[in-house]
């Protein structure tokens, strides 16, 4: 998939078609609006200056280690660690995510990348390990920790998984 | 909570109209301000490359041939060996995926995906393959020659120049290498890749390995009684589609044009334009080289148009395939590469497909097979088999080592 900086109808293709996935996953790591879209065009920012893609799994699978570092870089800062607490900081987008991804976030966040990967994104875990550039082993038990994990806090509150 | 709360919660956390807008017009103003600083370095580079013209022959015949007799020491995907037998067809080197075990790609498809996407699995009785060879790329003055061409063809009269990367662009791709601590190539990283042509409406890029890329907002609207609210409205007028295409754009010389349909996804689709009266090889190897291919919007608006320059290209030879039996056989010995972990089974094959892999260097036919995935259900992993037959291969799979990991499998898209 060959593009270029000053391709206009790629820009609007890729904007279109991955912006909700990069806000996703920086939703998901980050728990603030404000940051995420600040990540998520920051994202798109590095994708004009990337060289050309295999194919769009390849760009797909790019966007995805990119969010998911330039998240790590953004909470390395300073400033970003002093502000007050994410969760008094938190406004949901709406009343359904409020529960689910209340569990959620009481992961670690790199098993909650995993369970975006392999339940949403539909990723298998050797396509996950690949993409996070991690041993499928270690990926695997992060899912199954993960899982378990979800099943305990979900269990305390009397819901099933 | 189950999966599907888990989903629908996560799908509906989208980007907001106003951020995708946010985020368009801060891309096109980084756009406009590198074209403008481009002009200067394009002079720089065209006079460059009028200057060591006269080396390029020689840079061909000393960097690129050696490589063809230097089987497996190649950094390419794909390469040929200098063993050759009494009809004068070289050997064959299939991809070495070792390297690319931490790059990623796809491994499984929906049921859907193949039967729409199919273009061909019916005809097998193929005896011989032309096996082609990547030759030269372009230089950077044949790259400007080749999108003043298609400027033309498009009557843009008055444009601005720009190449890819600039020096300001490479610092900052060297620099993320950096930031990551990670190994890079800086004179391949500082190398020209792309020329680009635009008015600020239509871009044209021209990369130097032949790759042509026209795109703008809105190349030609279809009229309203087109209908483009689904692949399957798509695929039903994909002769009136092509057509039309072929009247109102002067992109193409193919005389007898045919087309398939792919269905890329939020309402985008694409129109791949080959030449019907070819003989069955060729269209196969057309398809997958992909010589033209539209991409058109919900809308009815053709967004891009993306061509390969087949003539840098050099044949081989026609190779003697295997048969689809005997490939299906060697299947269920294990002698495949494929990503997926699953040992095939004859009840397990959901597809099969005559394939042709166009990475960068080599086009090679494989026989692939779309096998029940049990890592993820309703899904179907993809194995190769190489169709050519294995005489003419150097390092086809073997029941001893039978998993060859593979990933770049479909370049074609």
């Amino acid at each position: 998939m060959e593009r270029t900086s000053g391709d206009h109808g790629f820009i609007e293709y890729v904007v279109e078609k991955y912006s909700d996935m990069v806000v996703r996953i920086a939703y998901q790591n980050l728990k603030n609006q404000a940051d995420d879209e600040d990540v998520t065009q920051e994202v798109f920012i590095k994708l004009l200056k990337q060289p050309d893609f295999n194919d769009e799994e390849h760009l797909k699978a790019w966007l995805i280690r990119v969010t998911i570092n330039q998240c790590k870089d953004l909470r390395k800062f300073a400033w970003f660690r002093k502000r007050q607490p994410l969760d008094e900081q938190w406004k949901p987008r709406g009343e359904k995510q409020l529960g689910i991804l209340d569990e959620i976030w009481k992961l670690p966040k790199d098993d909650r990348n995993v369970i975006y990967l392999y339940y949403y994104e539909n990723y298998t875990v050797p396509e996950i390990a690949r993409i996070l550039g991690k041993n499928e082993n270690t990926i695997s038990s992060r899912l199954t920790r993960a899982l378990k994990k979800l099943k305990t806090i979900l269990a305390e509150e009397g819901v099933k998984i | 909570m189950n999966i599907n709360d888990y989903r629908e919660t996560i799908g509906d956390i989208k980007a907001t109209e106003s951020l995708k807008r946010r985020i368009k017009n801060a891309l096109k103003s980084k756009e406009t301000t590198k074209r403008a600083r481009f002009s200067k370095q394009v002079i720089f580079a065209v006079a460059t490359c009028l200057a060591v013209a006269v080396l390029i022959p020689i840079l061909v015949l000393t960097v690129i041939l050696p490589a063809v007799d230097s089987a497996g020491s190649s950094t390419f995907s794909q390469d040929v060996s200098s063993n050759s037998d009494a009809s004068g067809l070289q050997k064959l080197r299939i991809y070495d995926i070792s390297p690319l075990r931490s790059a990623t790609g796809p491994v499984t498809f929906t049921a859907e995906d193949i039967i729409k996407n199919k273009f061909w699995t019916e005809n097998f009785d193929i005896e011989t393959f032309p096996v082609y060879r990547k030759i030269v790329n372009l230089d950077l003055e044949e790259a400007i020659a080749t999108a003043e061409k298609y400027g033309k063809k498009l009557g843009i009269t008055e444009y601005d120049w720009s190449v890819y990367p600039s020096e300001e662009e490479a610092n900052s791709i060297i620099d993320g290498y950096k930031s990551r601590g990670e190994s890079y190539d800086e004179e391949s990283i500082r190398a020209p890749q792309q020329v680009i042509l635009s008015d600020n409406t239509t871009y044209i890029l021209v990369s130097l390995n032949g790759y042509i890329r026209i795109s703008s907002d809105c190349l030609l609207k279809f009229p309203e009684e087109f209908d483009f609210s689904g692949f399957d409205a798509v695929n039903a007028q994909k002769d009136a589609i092509t057509d039309y295409l072929m009247r109102h754009l002067n992109v193409t010389d193919i005389q007898s044009p045919a087309s398939s349909v792919f269905n890329m996804g939020d309402n985008y689709y694409s129109i791949r334009v080959y030449n019907k009266d070819a003989d069955s090889a060729s269209k196969l190897l057309e398809y997958f080289t992909m010589p033209v291919r539209f991409s058109i919007s919900a809308k009815g608006e053709l967004k891009s148009i993306e061509i390969r320059d087949y003539k840098m290209y050099e044949k081989l030879g026609d190779y003697p395939l295997i048969t689809l039996e005997e490939a299906k056989e060697l299947l269920l010995k294990n002698h495949y590469i494929s990503l997926s972990k699953d040992v095939p089974a004859e009840s397990s094959i959901f597809a099969m497909q005559l394939y042709v892999l166009s990475d960068n260097l080599v086009l090679m036919p494989y026989y692939a097979f779309y096998i029940d995935s049990s890592e993820f259900a309703g899904r179907y992993g993809i194995y190769l088999v190489p169709a050519v037959r294995s005489e003419y291969l150097v390092n086809f799979p073997s029941e001893d080592d039978p998993v060859h990991y593979f990933w770049d499998i479909i370049t074609a898209n």
